[in-house]
Order: C-alpha cells, then structure tokens, then sequence
C-alpha cells in the first residue's frame, strides 16, 4: 500500500512537470523546433561537403598546350566546380575563407617541364579543416589521362631511344583501350543528415535534461519542493518524482529526434534495439546532469541561461558538433571524460555501420556507469538542498 | 482534551549558529497557539521540524497521538502546511494546483474535485480556478496558498507568515478563514512577527528570541508576568511643564515626560487614574484637550523581555 502511495506521488510529480513543460512556450522551441532546424542546416552542409561538387580554384599552367589539356580536363571532371584565379594570394584568401574547398597551383612553366621529362608538382591547397572527402580522388582523376600518356612516353624514350618530347607528341595519336570505371548507385543517396541527426540527437536529449533541471531550481526556489516533502510521503518519492519526470523529458526530445529525422530528412537509425539501448543510457545520464544541477543552483534565472550554452559546450566536447576523429588527441579524452563521447561513438557505429547492441556493449557499459554515478550525487545533493 | 500537537526539547544547529534551542509547547484542538518574534528567531525553523521538513538535532515532535520521527510518513496527513513562500506553480492554474497539491495527499477521483471546489471557495476564486496562478494578484495566491494546506482537512494547521506582503483586505480575509477553521475545531500554528496579527487570532502565544522559547501563555498571562504599566498620552495648549510636575506627585505615576504638545507619562493602572489626572491639569492650570490610555502589548513585553523591538 505504501509502495503504491510513493509511486502515485513520484507519477503526480511527474505529471505536473510534463503539465508545466507544455506551458512553456520557449522551452516547447527549444524542444519541438530548434533540433531540426540545426539537422536541416548542419544536415545540407554536410551534403554540400561531399565529392558530389568539390569547389576547386585553379591558378597557373601557361599557355602551353598539356596546361590548356589539363585545364580541359579538370573542367570535365565529374563533380568539380573549377574557378580560374589569378592570384596565388587571392586563391589562398578564398580556400582559407571556404569559398573554395580546394586549390590547385599549377606551375606557370609546366608544359617545358613535363617536355624535359622533370617532375612537374602540382601544389594542391586544402583549408585547416582538411578536404573534403573524395575530393582529392576527383582531382586526381582529371589528371589521370595525361599522367598515364606522360608515362606512355617515358617508357618509349627510353627502350626506343626516341626523344621524350617527341614520344610525348605522338602518344597524343594513340588510342588506347583503357579501364573504364562505371559508378552505379545502390539504394536510396545518403541526405547527408545522418550524421547531423546522430549529434543532434545527443546534443539535444542533453540540453533538454539540463533546461528541465532548471525547472527543479524554480521549483525549489518557490518552496514547491519543500511542500511536496511536508506531504505524507518520503523524500525518496519526491526525488523519484522529480528524476521520473527528467527522465521521460530527455526520452520524449530523444524520440522526437529520432522519428523526426526520419520522417523529415529520411535517416536510417538503423538498429532499434542498440539505439533504444544508447538513447535510454544517455537519458539517464541527462536526468542525473539535470538533478545536479537543479540542486546546485539558487536562481532560476541563472539556472536557465546557464543551461543551453553549457549543453552546447558539452556537446562540443562530446563530438556532436564535428567528429572527435578530427581534434587532436588530447580533446578526443576530453570528449571522452564526459557521457557525450561515448554516447555520439555509439550512435554513430549503430547508424553509420549498423553496429548492433553487442558492438556497442563498452559504450553502453560506460554510459551506464555514468548514469549511476550522477544518479547517486545528484539524489544526494538535491535531498541535501531540499532538507537543509 | 489531548493535544493535537505536542513538541519537547526541539534543538536544531548549523554550524556555529544555535538556530532553535530547547523549544517545546502544546496545542490542543480547536486552539490557535501564535509563535511571535522577530526575522531570523527561528520560527520557521521551528516549524520545518513540527512539520518534518528538516531533520531535528534534539527533541521530540507527536501530532494527533503519534511521532513524527521519520518512520511512519502518514503522520503528515494530519498536519497541513502552509509555508512563507508562495509555493504554487505560476503557470498552473488555480485548479491544477490544488488538483496537485491534493494527490500529494492520496486524494483523487470525486473526492479529490470535490475537495479543490471546497479549497477554491474558501480562497475565494471559485470563478478564476482555471485561470493561470501568475495572473493573480498577491492577495489571491496567498489565498490560494492557504487553501492549499486545507485540501486533505487536517488536525493541525501550520501557517508560516501567512500575510506577509499582502493588502489589509486579504490580510483580514485570511485571519478571519483561520479563525473560522479554528471554530471548527482544527488547531492552529501562527507565526508571524505581526504583533496585532498573533494578537487578534491567537488563544495562546509563545515569545522565540535567539531560538529560545522565552515567554508563553495567553497576552494577559504575558503582560501580567512582565508587569507592564500603562502609556497614558496628555494633550494641553496650557503649561505643559506644570502639567507634568502635577502628574508626577500622583501615586502610581512612575515617570511624566514633556513631548510636543502635552505629557507623556507611565503609570500602573492608568485608566483608574484618569479622574485624578484631570483633577491635577485643572490646578496645574492646564486644562487637558486630549487623553490617550495605551495598554502594555505584546510588543511591549517583548521589547520588556529581550530589550529590543519585534521588527529590529
């Protein structure tokens, strides 16, 4: 009997957090709105940074005939949006800035240095954040028919003893039969949201449990708590109460998420079962960061301005933002010393390579730990707060 | 008649600060017992031990019958508390609120709307119940916030300040609900450092200062055990002077003093010495326009007893 009393209090004290969220106009944005904004705008960047139009400037090459070819060449090239420059500065400023994802300096002097049989290097310029994927194999593409009659000729002038200049000219006239490789697509095209709905969704179950831990502070601060606690029932059921109505916060923005991208931008979640597994973990992780931080602020005020940059902050840290593959290492265990780092490399393996709940079980079991041990505090410091 | 509530020895510390020290006092149905002192005495810290809200350092608390010792969580539903704060949801309604606060007792169902109908009439908001709590005037929360701690009818009602911060029309609509739930039988908790509040409402008052219980009883027992003469006020547009030196040949005039106007002067009994009082103006050759008897109040007996004023 007692049991079923502190569950019908910990359910009512449910109820009424999930009651005063649907009042609550910005937290509705931050919750209904704002995540698939981010997966729309994150998601089409992350289309346009695929080999599909890899903007590349080009500088240099003469007026030689094998530049005008090879300029030819790169303006055919599948995928290549090509802009001539004629700045080496002005080509640097604009791949630096990303106007261009790459750039090519080609040297003014290349047809007599390819005539002489010297190396001719290419300079290719790439920004700090590095190419795009498959743009370097795109460019190197468009080069691959002079490469392969430059090595044509290399090897008849030297086993026939021609001149290479000479050999170079008359490779011009031969029509080789070469290998020809046909792009075919399988399945449906990755939108390029995938990735943008696996950070966001971590991201946002996240800054959610945290904006929902500042409910707790206003809670506390009108003296709601402490009356709940002058009510016959233990604090035990108050505080189960309070992490209930967290929990099922964080797991309803976690299910939006989910069945939002898929329905708006068509991402495949893949695994249910692992997925479930990773949201749950992380949401528990979520409602413990919430009651912690619900008990360790006084105002409301502070507690909700505070919330969503420090959510984002972490998610930063985490890899929900960009990968952790591209920080350097040290930031990979910074990723990793909080739950996000974890719950993105899982999310990430069960979407990307359909990782099932086995593949993921050191992910799970860290995010498990996590959750416990914020779980534990968070009980802790809230009953302190409330009964001090 | 046992009491409904009865508390022994409560002590509760933080830190250096010996915030309540040796408190103890009963109350029995149907009587209203006021806590008076000032901020910071420990009267809401007294309070949050009655009603098991923080954890006491020594003592014993026992409402209608059984221990509030942490063991047996149904002690509260006896107890109805309604605390300094507005501890209401503002984006809740009237309504929702009370519906809220009702299941954290075990109501529901038809008793459960039965019981917030009854808590929005006697709050006075029966027609604004599904409207938005932060739309309501101070008065009307407070209200709201009273009925609140009704909801499950309990024994003994706790009100912390209740008034504070509100207009005199709620704050006399809300002594009168208390006095009316008084009538009815359920024993009341009063604090406030309202004096004329714990004054008009209350059967039995008990004096905290420093955490410490230091005077209690009813305001005659309080004033008598003081001793407190009467301030006796005297207006005259003759010779004030000679107004006080008669005054003071009289017996039972401890002390005339000349302010502004007139005399003041203390005195055991005052009214009784009103005659001669006049009797001494007419041959002094100052003729009273004005007296003014004040009898010694709680304020007085505080002031008596701690050397400072309720509101320092």
């Amino acid at each position: 009997m007692r049991r079923t009393r502190r569950i019908a209090v910990a359910l009512a004290i449910t109820g009424v957090s999930l009651r005063r969220l649907g009042r609550d106009r910005l937290g509705l944005f931050f919750i209904l709105v704002l995540p698939f904004l981010i997966i729309l705008l994150f998601g089409g960047g992350a289309r346009s940074g695929t080999a599909a139009d890899v903007a590349v400037g080009v500088l240099g090459g003469g007026d030689g005939p094998l530049a005008a070819e090879l300029a030819a060449a790169l303006e055919a090239a599948e995928g290549l949006d090509v802009t001539s420059f004629g700045e080496l500065g002005e080509l640097e400023e604009s791949v630096r800035r990303g106007r261009q994802d790459a750039g090519l300096v080609i040297p003014a002097s290349f047809d007599e240095l390819v005539a002489s049989g010297e190396p001719a290097e290419v300079e290719l310029l790439a920004a700090p954040a590095g190419l795009p994927e498959g743009s370097q194999g795109a460019i190197g593409a468009a080069f691959a028919d002079l490469d392969a009659r430059l090595t044509t000729a290399q090897v008849a002038a030297e086993t026939i003893g021609i001149d290479f200049a000479e050999a170079l000219a008359s490779t011009q006239e031969l029509d080789v039969p070469g290998v020809s490789v046909e792009a075919v697509t399988v399945g449906e095209a990755d939108t390029g949201a995938g990735p943008s709905a696996a950070g966001n969704l971590v991201l946002f179950i996240f800054i959610t449990s945290l904006v929902g831990g500042s409910w707790l502070v206003e809670s506390r601060r009108l003296g709601v708590s402490r009356r709940m606690l002058a009510a016959p029932t233990t604090a035990g059921a108050v505080l189960a109460g309070e992490a209930l109505g967290r929990f099922t916060l964080a797991i309803g923005q976690g299910l939006l998420v989910i069945f939002g991208a898929a329905w708006l931008f068509g991402v495949d979640w893949r695994d249910p079962l692992a997925l479930a597994a990773v949201v749950g973990l992380f949401s528990l992780c979520g409602t413990g960061a919430a009651m912690l931080f619900g008990a360790t602020f006084n105002r409301p005020e502070q507690a909700g301005a505070v919330a969503p940059p420090l959510g984002i902050a972490l998610g930063m840290l985490g890899g929900c933002l960009w990968p952790l593959e591209i920080v350097p290492p040290f930031m990979r265990v910074v990723g990793h010393a909080i739950p996000h780092g974890w719950a993105m490399d899982a999310v990430t393996a069960v979407v990307a390579e359909g990782a099932g709940l086995a593949d993921v079980a050191t992910e799970l079991a860290v995010l498990a730990g996590f959750a416990a041990a914020l779980l534990t505090v968070a009980a802790w410091q809230l009953r302190r707060a409330l009964t001090r | 008649m046992s009491a409904v509530l009865t508390c022994t020895g409560l002590a509760k510390r933080y830190g250096e600060r010996q915030a309540v020290d040796g408190v103890g006092f009963e109350i029995a149905p149907g009587e209203a017992y006021g806590l008076l002192g000032p901020n910071g005495a420990g009267k809401t810290t007294t309070i949050s031990m009655l009603c098991g809200l923080l954890d006491r350092d020594a003592g014993d608390v026992v409402v209608a019958g059984r221990p509030l010792d942490g063991s047996d969580p149904g002690v509260k539903r006896a107890i109805g508390y309604v605390p300094q704060d507005i501890a209401l949801y503002p984006e809740l309604t009237g309504q929702e609120n009370l519906a809220f606060f009702g299941r954290l007792y075990g109501l529901s169902g038809g008793k459960l709307r039965q019981r917030v109908a009854a808590g929005l009439e006697l709050a006075g908001l029966t027609d604004r119940g599904a409207d938005r709590v932060d739309g309501f005037s101070g008065g009307m929360k407070r209200r709201l916030n009273i009925a609140a701690g009704l909801l499950h009818e309990p024994r003994l009602l706790v009100l912390d300040e209740p008034t504070v911060g509100v207009d005199p029309q709620s704050r006399n609509a809300i002594l009168d609900s208390v006095a009316a739930l008084r009538e009815g039988g359920t024993a009341v908790l009063y604090t406030s450092h309202y004096m004329e509040e714990v004054e008009r409402l209350c059967d039995r008052v008990g004096i905290i200062d420093e955490g410490r219980l230091i005077a209690e009883g009813t305001r005659r027992e309080l004033v008598d055990q003081v001793g407190q003469a009467d301030r006796v006020e005297l207006t005259t547009d003759g010779d004030a002077e000679a107004l006080a030196a008669a005054c003071r040949s009289l017996e039972g005039v401890s002390d005339a003093q000349v302010v502004s106007g007139g005399v003041r002067l203390v005195a055991l009994r005052g009214r009784s010495l009103l005659p001669a009082l006049v009797s001494a103006a007419d041959r002094a050759g100052a003729p009273l326009s004005s007296i003014d008897v004040a009898e010694p109040d709680l304020e007085s007996v505080f002031l008596h007893l701690t050397g400072k004023a309720l509101r320092d």
